[in-house]
């Protein structure tokens, strides 16, 4: 894949920004370096180029000036030799578009990068300054594992060695190396826990038929016990029982002797025996009680027949009533008479006097008395008429006030005197002259001029030593500024190569003399021709020719003389040659030196005159400034000159500006004194031609104050006149509203008797006073007699009922009528008394009466009941019979005793009859039975403990088997074991698989590092060597155990692991093994664009220019893209790489 | 008059739930010992439906159970069926036959457990007469069909058979008294209650077969809901059939379709959303679910990477629901399987696919051999029985855990 052109359309900060890659000529160097400086958009263009390939992100954070859904990138594309023009928005969905704006798939992207995500390519296929010090870091953590490192440099990867261990760490807390820590160890524990406990809880099937068993054998252990006491406790009872019956038998021998001693008497019927203490009290009581009740009946018949009632005056009981119903009105009367007969007469006096006080005595008071609604019709009038006549009063006042209020203001408009003159605009002209202050402000402009000029002497002052005064200093003309700071450049830069070429020059010189030095120290060595070769070989020809024709000793000695001395000269000439060789490259060396010193020296004396030249620049544009400069001024001095300059006019300049400033002011000052006087005299008021602003402006006030005052009085004027005519309308209102009030007040009078004179208001007010005192005494006065008419009617007609009565009586006589009243009063109460007393006595006869009947049947009832009893016992008294019957009972009594034991004694012996009984307790004797009982005793005793016991026994056996219970403890903690087994299965997969996946992925590595050794070992090994500057020769693979570790061979021998490398080289190391990564991948899959943003910024320049030859070579590949923010990498790029194409982003 | 008697089997009491969602001591308090409470729970129907008779077809423990405390608990319940005169009729089932409490234990009068060879009890309920045939299993296994030991149905009577069997044999059983579904039709019967397979079935036809199913799922692998069978025999001889859920707990596993999401939060989002409409969708009381995250999604390396994390999401989203608990979170995504992966890293996955250790080699061997000497006795058996399981297992892990490994290597580097 291959990157033609990028189109940030609308992204980031970029807006239809394009960069066009050109492809580069066959088989030429594709390497593109973008230079932008800091903050022009380095970061972003490496974003963008990711975004286009992989999608926008959801959340990008390039949408701060485009929104969202405006972004857009662009890119034309080489994927496999064809051209796609390619568009990414910001969407979920199809957001790769081609150029017509149509959906395309990602795949065609995919394939482009050889299936790597956008990770994997980011970390491949882009590289920094920071991955690249990560880079060099993880070289030392994986301890220069090679298989390590050749895998992160293809993948792009970093801290895989950390990594790993912390996985591995991370898998022992689950279970540790030596499996005595970890969280399997504490689920172990807690799982064998709760086996414990549910051990102690649970009861097996096979523990519960045991314990069933138990329970069953004891059960019937029990029952047998209890059976053996049954028996013992049956012979017991019956010993018992016939030691009970044995003393039974004399007792009824003796009962039935007591009952043969009664003889033959009759029994008493049932019940007889307890009626006998009430007979006896009957027959005592009977007798006394009769008596009684006759002589009561006798004495109540007497006392009845003495008591006689007074008939007359019961029939006359009604008529009494009347009357006394009568006699309450009439004492009412007697009191009340008087006093009110008193009260009618001083009322109807009064009432006279009231007529008489109208004038009309004797007048009828129902004609005069007024109705109700005239009477309040005067009344509302009456009360009005006084508000009238406070209104009016009011307006006629207030009038008079009004009146004189005008005659006040006219006399004070008169008193100032004269009119008001025309002011003529002087109001506005002291306003505005009092505004402007020009008098302050053409003071302060004065002050400044002062300032200025006093800055314009210091700056003239610092301009040595070129002096002069404002005129000439304004004359001084400044050089261009770019022109100067040009110069400036070229002699820095001048400078700069003049020292870089003596340095250099003193290096050449330096070697040069080393050169010469070796030169001379190899020196000449003895010269053995070609020509004395020859001679010596052509004379060893000879000897051999000769020896071997001889055959002889000395012809061999002097041959083998010859032999060796030809032996000698080869070998010299062999030495010979060498040195020569050796002499010739020195002199070689040494003419190069030379020859470079040379070229130094011609740049060393080129630098010189430039530095001199642009000396002479200098001092031209100096002169041209001013001759009074010195010759010795430097740039750096004439620039701080100018500087100085620049501030010496623009002191100037400021002063210039200040003196004008001044004269304007004073000119306005002037202007205002001028106006003011003009005004003043327009108006009559002339005032000296020579009179200041001050004062010229204190006479306009005062005109002006003046003006004012008399403008005041015509106004207060003006307001009294008003008044008096709203006080004059307020007064003809009062007076027609008395008119319409005493129309009212006639009208009211026409309607009563007043109408022929009718009164004024205070004597109607006492008029109508007097009529309502008038009604009063007239209503009283009818009251009063109508109620002393009734009162004398009452009094009358009791006492003619009273006479009525006496008469009918026979008690008429003349005595006053409350007397004759009073004794037919108590004549009847006596009446009623003695007819009460009779009733009673009647009453309280015939009570007595019916008692003596009752008392008499009771005594027939008693004789019968004894003499009955006396018949059954064939006696005559009922003391006799009293005695018969007692003896009965007791006869009785014995009878039920002797029964009763009878039976007591069958029982016993379980008998039916006394016989049968006896005949089994014949022979039986007490002291016997008494041992035999206690031996039993004593027996049942044991038993009952044997019994106990084995009752305990089963109670215990069966406690045992109840409580198993159906409780859910155990199966609750059953449910706990099986969630801790499922968390520990849950953790071994987990942990064996993270265990084993990191087993498998050493195995990988290894299995990578084999595969790739050859390839990639090589390549970066030339590439660090390169990088190094020959420094070291290259990296090589060394055995270690099962794993292979990288190390850097030294160039002066030997080799150096990783932690024996400086931070720099072994950053160095992992870019080669980077370049190395990438020819792999390339080597594989095809190339796809390298991006490298500024990785070499602790590079030298040397090694800087070293490495752009790698990615040159790289760029040979497939294409290679630098960012960087140092313009000079431009210029060691171009050294490195003729064909490179430069971009310049703009900040 | 109708009448009506409750059909169920595989109680498996007291035997544990299994889930990694019981971690939760809350939800452990809650749905613990769910076995007893639903057990409990059928016995409340039969007395509020005022059934005629409960029938237990086979397995009303666990084999392995040895805890009288289970048997007495059963004997309880039993007691209060008594009490309210309904009768019991069990049969013996493969589990049964191989519990030695089924032999300790003291059962009411009115239960009747049918023995080894066929038998028939012929009663009347509510004025029916009434024939319930049974026969219980002797012995833990039964390769033959117990159906022929049957007596001829009782003319006149309501036939009722009770059997424990694996009818045609369900996968991944042995059978266990094999029979037809045909033959059972052909039987003369009137109603089958069965009992052995866990997932309820109802064979329409004459006679009605129905295997009711466990009434409480244990683990994921009995999930859905579950229950008891309830059986009305109309006048006319119609029989009608309920579904009475019982369980405590429900389990449920929730496949979510994670294949067009791309985003972590997105996934996250998904996830809530569909446990919020699982819990909607689900009856019972308490649901404990399984999310199975499907489909294909460029999230699978991160999802196996970051399993706690999304566990910790969805326990989140859990808890807020209250009554639904997540038993674990299954990652069955695949990354873009046809796409395959560039570079360094792709190489290397391609060589761990290869499988570049062989789990004969000796540091294997060490790491599981070290692992299975810490763990309890009952997990043993963790990576199979045999060595070719073992061998298959430990490569598939191997290699699994290399993919994720890998996974998490570059996602950490990014």
């Amino acid at each position: 894949m291959r990157l033609n052109r990028l189109d940030l359309t609308r992204y980031g900060k970029f807006t239809d920004l394009s960069l066009t890659f050109p492809a580069p000529a066959a088989g030429g160097p594709d390497l593109h370096v973008i230079h932008g400086p800091n903050e022009a958009g380095k970061s972003t263009l490496l974003e963008a180029w990711l975004d286009l390939l992989f999608q926008i992100p959801v959340r990008s954070n390039m949408g701060f000036i485009h929104p969202y859904q405006t972004m857009q990138l662009g890119a034309e594309l080489e994927i496999g030799n064809r051209t796609f023009d390619l568009r990414r928005v910001k969407k979920r969905d199809n957001s790769l578009l081609d150029g017509n704006g149509a959906p395309l798939g990602e795949a065609l992207l995919h394939g482009g990068l050889r299936g790597l995500d956008r990770a994997s390519y980011a970390a491949m296929f882009s590289l920094n300054r920071q991955t690249l010090g990560e880079g060099g870091a993880s070289i030392l953590a994986s301890k220069g594992d090679l298989g390590e490192l050749l895998f992160q440099a293809s993948a792009g990867l970093n801290d895989l060695a950390a990594q790993l261990d912390d996985l591995r760490d991370e898998t022992e807390e689950f279970l540790n190396r030596t499996g005595r820590k970890g969280r399997l160890r504490e689920l172990g524990h807690a799982f064998d826990d709760l086996g414990k406990q549910i051990k102690e809880l649970d009861t097996a099937a096979a523990e519960f038929a045991r314990l069933s068993t138990e329970r069953d054998q004891a059960g019937k252990a029990w029952t047998e016990a209890r059976e053996a006491v049954e028996t013992v406790q049956t012979k017991e009872v019956e010993t018992d029982r016939l030691t009970a019956a044995l003393p039974l038998l004399p007792r009824l021998d003796r009962l039935d002797a007591q009952i043969s001693e009664y003889g033959a008497l009759p029994d008493a019927p049932e019940g007889w025996l307890a009626e006998l203490p009430e007979l006896d009290r009957a027959e005592a009581a009977i007798a006394t009680r009769l008596e009684t009740a006759r002589a009561a009946v006798r004495e109540l018949q007497a006392e009845l027949q003495e008591t006689v009632p007074d008939q007359a005056i019961l029939e006359v009981r009604e008529d009494i009533a009347a009357v006394e119903g009568l006699r309450s009105a009439h004492d009412e009367a007697i009191k009340d008479l008087p006093r009110r007969q008193g009260d009618l007469a001083s009322r109807t006096e009064a009432m006279q006097e009231s007529l008489s006080r109208l004038g009309k005595t004797g007048g009828d008071p129902g004609t005069l008395i007024l109705e109700a609604g005239t009477m309040g019709r005067f009344r509302e009038l009456i009360e009005r008429s006084s508000g009238l006549e406070t209104a009016h009063d009011a307006a006629s006042r207030e009038l008079e006030d009004a009146k004189a209020g005008l005659l006040r203001a006219e006399r004070r408009l008169h008193d100032v005197g004269g009119s008001a003159s025309d002011l003529g605009g002087l109001d506005g002209l002291v306003q505005g002259i009092r505004r402007d202050d020009p008098l302050g402000t053409c003071d302060r402009a004065t002050e400044r001029a002062e300032e200025a000029a006093a800055d314009l002497k210091t700056a003239l002052a610092e301009l040595v030593p070129w002096s002069g005064d404002a005129a000439a200093l304004a004359g001084l003309a400044k050089p261009d500024h770019a022109d100067l700071q040009r110069l400036e450049a070229e002699i820095a830069e001048a400078d700069r190569q003049a020292e870089r070429a003596q340095d250099r020059m003193e290096q050449l010189e330096l070697a040069r003399d080393q050169v010469r030095a070796k030169r001379d120290a190899i020196g000449a060595t003895t010269v053995v021709t070609i020509e004395e070769a020859a001679q010596i070989r052509s004379r060893r020809e000879t000897e051999w020719s000769l020896h071997r024709a001889a055959l002889t000793g000395e012809t061999a000695d002097r041959f083998e003389k010859v032999l060796r001395l030809d032996d000698q000269i080869t070998s010299t000439l062999a030495q010979h040659r060498a040195h020569a060789e050796t002499a010739a490259g020195a002199d070689r060396d040494l003419a190069e030196a030379e020859r470079q010193l040379e070229i130094a020296r011609t740049k060393l004396e080129k630098a010189n005159a430039r530095c001199s030249a642009l000396g002479e620049d200098l001092a031209r544009i100096r002169a041209s400034v001013s001759a009074a400069l010195p010759a010795c001024m430097d740039i750096q001095a004439f620039r701080a000159w100018l500087d100085r300059l620049e501030t010496g006019h623009k002191a100037l300049e400021r002063h210039e500006h200040a003196l004008r400033d001044q004269v304007r002011h004073q000119r306005s000052v002037e202007r205002a004194r001028a106006d003011l006087l003009a005004a003043l005299s327009r108006m009559g008021h002339e005032v000296p031609e020579q009179t200041g602003l001050p004062l010229a402006l204190e006479t306009a006030q005062s005109l002006l104050d003046r003006a004012t005052q008399i403008a005041a009085l015509r106004e207060a004027e003006a307001q009294a006149r008003e008044d008096l005519a709203r006080r004059e309308t307020a007064m003809q209102v009062a007076v027609d509203a008395q008119a319409q009030w005493q129309s009212a007040w006639d009208a009211a009078c026409a309607d009563t008797w007043m109408a022929d004179a009718s009164p004024g208001v205070s004597e109607m007010r006492a008029i109508l006073e007097e009529l309502d005192r008038l009604r009063e005494h007239h209503r009283e006065v009818a009251d009063l007699t109508h109620r002393v008419e009734t009162m004398q009617a009452n009094l009358d007609r009791f006492e003619q009922a009273v006479q009525g009565l006496a008469l009918r009586l026979d008690m008429a006589s003349d005595d006053p009528v409350p007397d004759l009243w009073r004794a037919v009063s108590t004549r009847l109460r006596r009446a009623e008394r003695a007819e009460t007393q009779r009733a009673d006595i009647s009453k309280r006869l015939a009570t007595a009466a019916q008692t003596l009947t009752q008392l008499e049947e009771d005594a027939k009832i008693h004789h019968g009941r004894t003499a009955e009893f006396a018949r059954h016992f064939g006696v005559a008294t009922w003391a006799e019979a009293r005695d018969a019957l007692t003896r009965s009972g007791e006869l009785s009594r014995l009878r039920t005793l002797r029964r009763e034991l009878a039976e007591d004694l069958c029982a016993r012996m379980r008998s039916s009859t006394v016989k049968e009984a006896c005949a089994k307790l014949d022979g039986l004797d007490t002291d016997a039975l008494v041992a035999r009982a206690e031996r039993l005793a004593s027996e049942l005793k044991t038993l009952r403990a044997l019994q106990e016991e084995a009752q305990d026994n089963f109670r215990k056996a069966d406690e045992a088997v109840k409580a198993v219970g159906g409780d859910n403890a155990v199966a609750r903690l059953e449910e706990q074991r099986q969630t801790l087994l499922l968390e520990m299965q849950e953790g071994a997969r987990r942990y064996l698989r993270q265990r084993l996946g990191l087993l498998a992925v050493d195995a990988a590595l290894r299995s990578y590092r084999d595969t790739h050794r050859s390839g990639m070992l090589e390549r970066a090994s030339e590439a660090f060597r390169i990088m190094s500057r020959n420094s070291y020769s290259g990296l090589a693979a060394q055995p270690d155990g099962t794993s292979e570790i990288l190390v850097a061979l030294a160039a002066e021998g030997g080799s150096k692991q990783a932690d024996q490398l400086s931070d720099g080289t072994r950053a160095q190391l992992y870019l080669a093994l980077r370049i190395a990564g990438y020819h792999e991948f390339a080597r594989n899959n095809g190339p796809v664009p390298f991006i490298a943003d500024d990785i070499m910024e602790s590079f030298d320049d040397d090694r800087t220019t070293e490495t752009f030859g790698l990615l040159t070579e790289m760029s040979r590949t497939g294409q290679v893209i630098y960012l960087t923010h140092h313009a000079h990498l431009r210029d060691i790029a171009k050294t490195a790489c003729p064909g490179v194409h430069i971009h310049e982003l703009q900040a | 008059m109708t009448f009506k008697f409750v059909h169920t089997a595989d109680i498996h009491l007291d035997s544990p739930l299994k889930s990694l969602a019981l971690r939760d001591e809350g939800l452990a308090e809650l749905v613990g010992n769910a076995t007893r409470a639903t057990f409990s729970r059928i016995v409340d129907l039969c007395l509020a439906e005022d059934a005629q008779a409960l029938l237990i077809a086979g397995d009303l423990y666990d084999g392995s159970q040895t805890s009288m405390k289970t048997a007495r608990f059963l004997a309880q319940e039993m007691d209060r069926l008594a009490a309210a005169d309904i009768p019991v009729f069990v049969i013996r089932g493969n589990h049964d036959a191989a519990s030695r409490i089924t032999r300790e234990l003291t059962l009411p009068d009115s239960v009747k457990v049918f023995s080894g060879r066929a038998e028939v009890v012929e009663t009347t309920w509510n004025g029916h007469a009434i024939a319930v045939h049974g026969i219980s299993f002797r012995d833990p296994h039964a390769p033959e069909s117990l159906l022929g030991r049957f007596h001829a149905p009782v003319q006149g009577a309501f036939n009722i058979g009770l059997l424990h069997t694996s009818l045609n044999g369900a996968r991944g059983h042995d059978p266990y008294a094999p029979c037809a579904l045909a033959d059972l039709q052909a039987s003369g019967f009137d109603y089958w209650a069965l009992g052995h397979i866990h997932q309820r079935a109802v064979y329409p036809g004459v006679p009605t077969v129905v295997m009711p199913g466990i009434p409480q799922g244990r683990d994921i692998g009995e999930a859905g809901a579950k229950s008891v069978t309830l059986v009305t025999v109309a006048e006319n001889g119609a029989i009608e059939l309920e579904e009475r859920c019982l369980s405590v707990a429900q389990f449920e596993r929730l496949e979510i379709d994670a294949g067009h999401l791309s985003d972590w939060s997105d996934l996250v989002a998904h996830l809530k959303q569909s446990l919020h409409r699982a819990r909607q969708d689900c009856d019972g009381a308490h649901v404990i679910v399984r999310p199975v995250l499907t489909g294909t999604t460029p999230l699978a390396w991160r999802v196996g990477r970051d399993a706690d994390l999304l566990h910790a999401e969805v326990q989140n989203v859990a808890e807020q629901i209250g009554t639904l608990w997540i038993d674990k979170v299954e990652n069955a995504l695949k990354a873009a399987a046809d796409a395959p992966r560039g570079g360094a890293v792709g190489e290397l996955a391609e060589v761990i696919k290869t499988g570049s250790l062989h789990p004969d080699d000796p540091g294997v061997q060490e790491e599981t051999e070290r692992l299975l000497k810490h763990l309890p006795r009952e997990l043993r058996g963790l990576l199979g029985d045999s060595k070719e399981q073992t061998a298959d297992i430990i490569a598939q892990e191997m290699q699994q855990g290399a993919l994720e490994l890998l996974a998490r290597l570059e996602e950490d580097n990014t």
